[in-house]
């Protein structure tokens, strides 16, 4: 009886708004006159009002819809019988929904988005594959393919941000895509895991893993902008679909500030009070726990605040497995071995940005980086004439000089400007010497982070090599506002900031007169 | 081979290199140039850095050298070296405080801080050992416990503030980059009145290579003479340390090579030890200069000499004379004894249940103390009050083994360097394996402490295991390992601060595995200790009465030596290469009464367990949410008894 009926409001498609003398008008009057009928038949049947009231409803749609195809002589019976198979089939659906779904709050407490821990392992390790080769593509190569795949920014304008051809761009994606799919092939034929979709075909033996495109199917889903991310964002941090997590502890300031700058006020974060001191901007709000010391959190202080997520960097790795029994744990780093720091930092926004479940703010903390970059230039022209040497003494006799590697140098080259220091860096970017070192290219402009230690302001003012260093001779020395120089893209923009401020002072000016 | 030829082998090697590194700073200027009348830029740079530099490298490695000869010349013990006194730990410890508390103090005198602080620890190490006549073992015992004390501290300051600190690193791993002449000015005088006060000396100090008795038949005022040669040794040390920082293996490194080259006598070690001291520190100089290139003190000058002497003291370690071994000191005559051991044993076990009830439960935050019965936070507590257990138990029992096997009170796992080994290990797969997962850490521990045992046992076979000797060469593993971290530390390698939690003895990354692990070694190794009873009975008596009753001395002592290996890599793996438990708990066990192997064993481990867990349970609480690391606090808590234990010898 339903289904004659369905197969005919099947068959009759959309139409228009109710004729005012259609055949279903009086259908709809009697449903309107039967409706406290009607409701009774249907709570009956989903012991719900509301739902009830829904089904009503529904009932009254589907007449509109079914219009110039219903016909009923008896309208009376036909409505509750039309109701009541409604009531049935959402209670149907209900149970069914209720059998394979929770409430919210369960929703929350489901710690994985898929069934099993196997095959999410597997993604993950299959994402950690993309990330890896991803990390070990030359650094345009990656940008032009995250960039287009995730921001799904057109080729056209990486070619121009790039300033390359597009046709080297097209070829850029084009290899990293391929890239990424061999370690996809390479790792399923390693593993035998029985890899998702056409991937899982390469496990069969008897055919060559690498013939053909057969891994187009976990290719699509890794490769295809949506999901990628998705992926990402699900497998590496909480469930996509649960509530995004609100309470984040963290413990690199790098990472705090990040967090900051996306808007995320986190619960916890290591020596909370020295990052006033170091860090300071975003200024931490009041309220926000201390969890101990950076490289040795402490767990039960973590754990007290029930968080919902937790970000360390590679220093921490020892203690992932042990904070990912507190809380989903993300190893994201800014600073590494190898690769460029300026990417990373903006990746690691990202992520952090997907992974506390607002990703416009990481387009925006982006956007606002470049756009403090770009608002920079023209105001560090003044500088531009000379290398510049950019240091902070560590003590009376040495000095730490930012070069390759370091947040800084990457500013450095995204204001125009030239870093005078490019020989061997640690993988945070900074190396170590005496003054002497300073000496060469003698044309150079040497800024120096504030604080001073107070045995170096003594050298600054007395040291007689100090005096006699040809860039100290000329006056081209100038004191620039504390940065964090481990830090991410807030502590890059106010790294611009304060150059482009240094370059407004008379000090600036200094020692480019010449004779 | 004279020590003349090989001065002038190695200037030579210095000169090149020298040659090397000037021509690449002078830039076409010339050298009378730059040291009369500097102008251009490479000139200057000649005249205010490579030419100080040049000299500094000379005085510090003469002082250094002079420092060494005097001490080993007075402790009659061919591994002295100026850090063995706890002179640059005290400069350490006394920087870092002056450096926290007072930023400007260090401005103003960072030489005035260290050499009070060199001061007070060697003054320190006087006072405990004069009770002994200033004895040679009673003096190096003092100088480490002083040092490890002091180090401690430091290792916490620094741990709480590496953020102020940096600068802190690069002195501490001894770089001599000069940028004014002010170093040399100074230290060239105290080089030169050092060195007329110690030949001045030359007399009484050469009659020392007698036995005690002889020289003080001959008049020789001992204590007087080695307070006056120790007190110079000290001021050059210091001065040295407070200049240029830890500059490392100089000392120890260059009287052994004069002897090694055939300086006999004193007077010759005197003449020859400074120079080839100065040659030396010349050359690893010149050599990091160069290797640096132009940019760069990537690599400090006393993390070199560390490197290169640890080498030349593994091969020095069996060659050295037998007859110098330093005198042994008598056990304690009166011991007391338990009334009721069993019952004292049960009170020690009920003290222990009931420790550990608050130290799993006991809460202190931002709300105060409060009792948690919740059982929420016990999933963290856990693991790490049973590793402090453990390892405190393991400690106690490897200390009671090595202090009955030597027959020396003041012998533990840490004083052995068996610690040190294991940790070395550890740091060399965290700095060479990034990512390296836990599992390999613990085998890569267990094989360091492994291979130093086989290392001791390789080195002292030839004195039949004789305590002394390994005790010397525990405490040269010992100052190797301390060079290495200081190396290591002055990367500026982020990691390494993460080496400063663990060597400080932090429980805080403890998991349940690693405990357990922990239990299972403290059950199973202390089972096997049980048949060695009546070995750990006899052998304090001394090798020869031990033997006279029928014990294969030899034998005993290799079983032991390797049970002790097991015991201390387990343990150190969990509470990191610094702690005193090994060294307190079986001095507190014996001084509860238990003179006998069996019950001391037993009462050692229980002692050690309740220091540990006490530790612990202080060091999460007390300044919540930092964390005290459990093996420093221990450190903190115990060490002041051993001093006090230690003057009372």
């Amino acid at each position: 009886m339903n289904a004659p009926l369905h197969a005919s409001l099947r068959a009759a498609g959309p139409s228009g708004a109710l004729p005012a003398a259609s055949p279903v008008a009086p259908l709809l009057a009697a449903l309107i006159v039967h409706r406290a009928r009607l409701l009774r038949e249907a709570f009956r049947i989903l012991r719900s009002q509301h739902l009830a009231e829904e089904v009503v409803e529904d009932a009254a749609v589907k007449l509109c819809e079914a219009e110039g195809v219903v016909e009923a002589d008896h309208p009376a019976p036909f409505l509750s019988r039309l109701v009541r198979n409604l009531a049935i089939d959402r209670a149907r659906r209900l149970k069914r929904e209720r059998l394979w779904a929770g409430s919210a709050e369960e929703a929350e407490r489901v710690p994985m988005p898929c069934a099993c821990p196997l095959e999410r392992l597997e993604q993950r390790e299959m994402v950690g594959v993309v990330m890896r080769t991803l990390a070990t593509l030359p650094p345009r190569t990656r940008f032009a393919f995250l960039r287009h795949r995730l921001d799904g920014m057109p080729q056209k304008d990486i070619a121009e941000y790039l300033g390359v051809s597009r046709t080297l761009v097209n070829f850029m994606v084009r290899d990293a895509t391929k890239a990424c799919r061999d370690s996809i092939d390479g790792y399923c034929g390693r593993t035998r895991a029985p890899c998702p979709d056409g991937a899982r075909r390469h496990g069969t033996p008897g055919r060559d893993p690498r013939r053909g495109r057969e891994g187009v199917g976990v290719m699509g889903m890794i490769l295809s902008r949506r999901g990628f991310v998705a992926a990402a964002s699900t497998l590496l941090a909480a469930p996509a679909w649960a509530t995004a997590p609100r309470r984040v502890v963290a413990f690199d300031w790098g990472i705090v500030e990040t967090l900051l700058g996306l808007g995320v006020v986190p619960a916890g974060v290591a020596e909370a009070d020295e990052y006033d001191h170091w860090v300071g901007e975003p200024a931490l709000p009041p309220g926000v726990a201390d969890v101990g010391l950076r490289l040795e959190p402490n767990l039960e202080a973590v754990a007290r605040l029930k968080p919902d997520l937790i970000v360390i960097t590679p220093q921490l790795e020892a203690l992932e497995p042990t904070l990912a029994r507190i809380a989903p744990t993300l190893n994201l780093a800014i600073f590494a071995a190898e690769g460029d720091v300026w990417g990373r930092a903006r990746q690691v926004a990202l992520t952090l940005a997907e992974a506390t479940g607002r990703p416009e703010a990481g387009a925006r903390l982006l956007a606002a980086t470049d756009a403090a970059i770009a608002a920079a230039r023209p105001r560090v022209a003044p500088l531009a004439g000379r290398p510049l040497y950019l240091a902070s003494f560590v003590d009376a006799r040495h000095v730490r000089v930012y070069g390759r590697g370091a947040l800084f140098d990457a500013v450095l080259a995204r204001l125009g400007l030239s870093n005078a220091f490019s020989g061997p860096a640690t993988f945070w970017g900074f190396a170590t010497f005496g003054l002497e070192h300073l000496a060469a290219p003698a044309d150079a402009r040497l800024l120096i982070f504030e604080p001073v230690p107070p045995e170096a302001r003594e050298t600054m003012a007395h040291g007689p090599l100090w005096r006699r260093l040809p860039m100290v001779e000329a006056g081209r020395v100038g004191l620039l506002a504390p940065v964090w120089s481990f830090g991410g893209l807030v502590s890059a923009m106010r790294f611009a900031r304060v150059l482009a401020d240094f370059a407004a002072t008379p000090d600036a000016a200094k020692g480019d007169v010449r004779g | 081979m004279g020590p003349a030829v090989m001065v002038l082998g190695l200037g030579l090697l210095a000169v090149l290199l020298s040659a090397q590194s000037l021509t690449a700073r002078i830039e076409g200027g010339s050298l009378l140039g730059a040291i009369l009348s500097p102008s251009g830029m490479g000139e200057l740079v000649v005249h205010f850095s490579w030419l100080p530099r040049l000299l500094v490298s000379w005085l510090c490695g003469a002082a250094l050298g002079l420092a060494g000869v005097l001490m080993q010349q007075v402790l009659r013990n061919p591994l002295a070296s100026p850090t063995t006194l706890g002179v640059s730990a005290g400069a350490h410890l006394a920087l870092v405080a002056a450096t926290l508390a007072v930023p400007g103090l260090a401005g103003l005198g960072r030489e005035a801080v260290a050499l009070a602080g060199s001061g007070v620890a060697a003054a320190l190490v006087f006072s405990l050992a004069w009770n002994k006549g200033l004895a040679p073992l009673a003096v190096v015992l003092a100088g480490l416990v002083v040092s490890l004390y002091f180090g401690a501290l430091g290792a916490a300051l620094v741990l709480f503030n590496q953020s102020y600190l940096a600068g802190l690193f690069i002195w501490g791993a001894g770089a001599l980059s000069q940028q004014d002449w002010s170093v040399v000015l100074r230290l060239g005088p105290l080089v030169v009145a050092s060195g007329v006060a110690a030949a001045l000396m030359v007399r009484p100090l050469a009659l020392l290579d007698l036995d005690e008795a002889g020289a003080r038949g001959l008049g020789v005022p001992l204590v007087g003479l080695r307070l006056a040669a120790l007190a110079v040794s000290v001021v050059l040390a210091a001065a040295v340390v407070s200049a240029v920082g830890v500059v490392g293996f100089v000392g120890l490194a260059a009287p052994a090579l004069a002897t090694l080259a055939g300086a006999r006598t004193f007077g010759a070690r005197l003449v020859w030890g400074p120079l080839i001291g100065a040659v030396l520190l010349w050359f690893a100089d010149q050599l990091v200069q160069v290797l640096a290139g132009l940019y760069g003190d990537l690599v400090p000058t006393g993390a070199l000499t560390a490197l290169f002497g640890s080498p030349l003291l593994l091969w020095l370690l069996p060659r050295l004379k037998r007859d110098v071994r330093p005198p042994r000191m008598a056990a304690p005559v009166r011991e007391p004894r338990a009334r009721h051991p069993v019952g004292a044993l049960i009170a020690m076990v009920a003290a222990l249940g009931v420790l550990v009830l608050p130290a799993l439960l006991l809460s202190h935050d931002a709300a105060g103390w409060s009792l948690d019965l919740s059982g929420a936070l016990l999933e963290w507590r856990w693991p790490r009050v049973l590793a402090a257990l453990a390892a405190g138990a393991l400690l106690a029992m490897a200390g009671t083994i090595t202090q009955r096997v030597t027959g020396n009170p003041m012998a533990s796992p840490e004083v052995l360097g068996l610690t040190s080994g294991a940790a070395l290990a550890l740091i060399v797969v965290v700095m060479a394996l990034p990512g390296a997962d836990r599992a390999t850490e613990i085998a890569a521990g267990a094989a360091g402490a492994f291979l130093t045992t086989v290392g001791l046992l390789w080195l002292t076979r030839r004195a039949a295991f004789a305590p002394d000797s390994i005790l010397l060469a525990g405490i040269a593993l010992g100052a190797l390992f301390d060079a290495l971290v200081v190396a290591v530390t002055a990367s500026g390698d982020p990691r390494a601060v993460t080496l400063l939690a663990w060597l400080a003895g932090s429980t805080a990354r403890v998991g349940s595995s690693e405990a357990l692990t922990g239990l299972v070694a403290v059950v199973a190794l202390g089972a096997a200790a049980v048949p060695f009873a009546r070995w750990l009975d006899l052998l304090p008596l001394g090798a020869v009465t031990a033997g006279a009753v029928g014990v294969d001395v030899k034998r005993a002592r290799l079983l032991l030596l390797v049970l002790t290996a097991l015991m201390t890599a387990t343990a150190t793996l969990i509470v990191g290469p610094l702690t005193f438990v090994g060294l307190l708990a079986p001095h507190l066990a014996r001084l509860a009464g238990f003179p006998r192997a069996l019950p001391h064993l037993l009462a050692a481990a229980l002692v050690g367990a309740l220091v540990m867990v006490g530790a612990d349970l202080l060091g999460r609480t007390l300044i919540y949410p930092r964390q005290i690391p459990t093996g420093l606090l221990a450190t903190l808590i115990g060490a002041p008894y051993l001093l006090w234990r230690l003057r009372r010898l």
